[in-house]
């Protein structure tokens, strides 16, 4: 189709595969010319069916070599040798592959063409689509023969045949097919795919193995360490209390434990006889009397030991004090002289005669009796002036306090 | 709660029985192992098995840890058995743990003349039963030792022991008879014997009259 169009001209569509409307085959246009087309067509028919009938015979020949494809080669080189018809197929493919390939005269003399052109033209379409159908047919008819003929070789087989044939140099490996379930490689694959699940699989059962194993392990040495923290346990702390049958030994601890209690219920149940008789007696007295053994008691409880010379004091305490019991340790004498206070320290020099004496806390007095001012006859005392002496530097010494009223009284 | 007291429990000293223990004490037991894992779902019958088990009694041991004896203490605080039950557990003469047991919780649930009534045949078993010091130690006591501290003082266990009439009392009153142990019935014969040797030998007369007779009852 031409990029350029006068805007007389009127416009048709394309329509692919369709020969367009106002198409005009090649320059001529005459009728001399169509009709050695038509002649030309009816020849080519007439070399098509000569040409079938020789591939017949061939293929009948060699069936099995032979294929479609070989075949179509074979026609083309026959073809190519006849010249007429090349002309034909060239003008053909024009007509096919460019249709529009039409000048300016073309398309000025397409404005004079009449019906009948057209008539004609069409009725040479419908001819040559029967031929090309029949050939069809032929073709079909043949393969179907070459099918039944050939089942093994398939087409690439026959294509390198043929290439082989046209190159001739190259050797190419045939490459064979193999059907998907004998291949190799996908039976490798699967092999492989499969020993690694087997391996990850052993791998997993292994772990588990082992997993199971040293928990019986640690269960072993947990049960282990628990009996052996028993037998410890009952073999150290444990203290045996087993019984054995007429033990004489512990029937005799047991005579002496019950004795011990008959005696201690005897006892209390004569202390409690004895309170009775003594309240008993109480409530016969009379106040005096019972005045007088109250201070008796008291003095029996006052009583003082008296303490050797420079024996140090200790005190007794002051809580707990309520046990009865004679022989509780509360209830000894607490003011006897113990260690070096038993000694009799009058006899040491007079300079020995102090508290701790050679230690570092001595103290230049003996003790507090031997330093009391506060008696008459004391060394202190003897000295009136210096007695004196001192009380006047002390404070509140200076003469008395003079209530005002007083002075006045003596003016 | 699994700590509760059963509900159809009677009420013992004017309390849920299971408050005779301390409340310290009881907390600690709820918390033990023992208790967790030994005393959950125990039964009466169940819990004689458990009782047969007992290795020692005692209180709280180490770091204040309650014993196993405590523990079923407890346990039997909480489930109420009837007295009978309890009376078969002292009067048993296979497991002397689960006769301490019963004697034990006897003493906290029973009334002074029944506790006298049926601890006192028990001075006369002189089976060993270890004990457990605070200090986590054991020592030795004999059940007649056990069964009189039980009638005497005031605390066995780490646990306070409701307060029961003296013997003295209740044999005032005449609820009770007095005791009379077997042996005093021997001393008194030995007694005579004994009168009849002084007159004829010279021994010391240090010894108290308890003692002289216990002297001569192995020396003959």
């Amino acid at each position: 189709m031409s990029h350029y169009h006068p805007p007389s001209q009127r416009q048709v569509r394309y329509w692919p595969g369709k020969v367009p409307e106002n198409y005009k085959e090649s320059d001529s246009s005459s009728e001399e010319e169509e009709e050695e087309l038509i002649l030309k067509s009816k020849k080519k028919e007439n070399i098509i069916t000569t040409n079938e009938e020789v591939l017949k015979k061939e293929i009948d020949a060699q069936a099995k070599k032979n294929d479609r494809r070989l075949r179509r080669l074979m026609n083309q080189e026959q073809s190519d040798n006849s010249s007429s018809e090349n002309e034909d197929r060239t003008a053909r493919r024009r007509h096919h592959v460019i249709p529009g390939e039409d000048s300016d005269e073309e398309e000025k003399k397409q404005e004079s063409d009449d019906e009948e052109e057209i008539m004609l033209r069409h009725q040479r379409m419908r001819e040559r689509a029967l031929a090309r159908k029949e050939e069809e047919e032929e073709e079909e008819e043949e393969e179907e023969e070459n099918e039944e003929s050939e089942e093994d070789s398939s087409e690439y087989t026959t294509d390198t045949d043929s290439s082989d044939s046209e190159y001739g140099h190259r050797v190419m490996l045939k490459p064979v097919f193999v059907p998907k379930a004998q291949r190799e490689t996908i039976k490798e694959q699967e092999r492989l795919a499969k020993e690694a699940e087997e391996a990850a699989e052993r791998h997993k059962q292994l772990l588990e193995e082992k997993k199971k194993e040293s928990h019986q392990l640690v269960a072993e040495e947990v049960m282990r360490e628990i009996k052996e923290e028993k037998e410890s346990n009952i073999d150290i702390n444990m203290v045996d209390d087993t019984d054995k049958p007429d033990d004489k030994e512990e029937y005799e601890l047991w005579k002496l434990r019950e004795l011990k209690r008959i005696k201690r219920d005897k006892e209390e149940r004569e202390a409690k006889i004895l309170e009775e008789e003594e309240i008993e007696r109480r409530r016969n007295m009379t106040d005096a009397e019972i005045l007088k053994e109250k201070e008796k008691e008291q003095n029996k409880k006052n009583k003082k030991t008296k303490y050797t010379y420079l024996q140090k004091y200790y005190h007794k305490g002051a809580f707990y004090q309520d046990d009865e019991d004679e022989n509780s340790i509360i209830n000894r004498d607490y003011s006897a002289p113990t260690l070096e206070d038993k000694f009799d320290k009058s006899m040491l020099p007079e300079i020995m005669q102090v508290k701790k004496f050679g230690r570092d806390g001595q103290t230049k007095w003996t003790h507090l009796s031997k330093e009391d001012t506060s008696q008459r006859d004391s060394l202190w005392n003897q000295n009136k002036e210096l007695i004196n002496k001192n009380k006047s530097k002390m404070g509140g010494m200076h003469g008395g306090f003079d209530k005002p009223t007083n002075k006045k009284r003596r003016i | 709660m699994a700590n509760r007291t059963v509900s159809d429990a009677r009420n013992i000293h004017g309390t849920n029985p299971q408050y005779l223990l301390e409340k310290i004490i009881r907390s600690r037991i709820y918390e033990s192992l023992y208790w967790k894992e030994d005393c959950f779902g125990l039964t009466v019958v169940s819990l004689i098995d458990k009782a047969d088990q007992l290795t020692c009694i005692g209180g709280q041991y180490g770091n204040q840890k309650p014993t196993e004896f405590l523990c079923l203490t407890l346990k039997l605080l909480q489930l109420q058995p009837e007295k009978e039950i309890i009376i078969d557990f002292i009067r048993n003469e296979d497991s002397k743990y689960l006769r301490a047991l019963g004697a034990f919780y006897f003493r906290l649930i029973g009334d002074s003349v029944e506790i006298y009534k049926y601890l006192e045949p028990l001075l006369y078993d002189f089976r060993k039963l270890r004990r457990r010091l605070p200090d986590g130690a054991y020592d030795i006591i004999h059940m007649d030792e056990f069964i009189d501290s039980l009638l005497r003082d005031e605390r066995i266990c780490d646990t306070i022991l409701p307060r029961i009439l003296k013997r003295q009392v209740l044999e005032e009153n005449e609820e009770l008879e007095p005791r009379v142990s077997f042996l005093e019935d021997e001393l008194e014969q030995e007694a005579l014997a004994a009168k009849e040797k002084e007159k004829s030998s010279t021994r010391s007369r240090s010894y108290s009259s308890v003692r002289k007779g216990l002297y001569r009852i192995y020396n003959i």
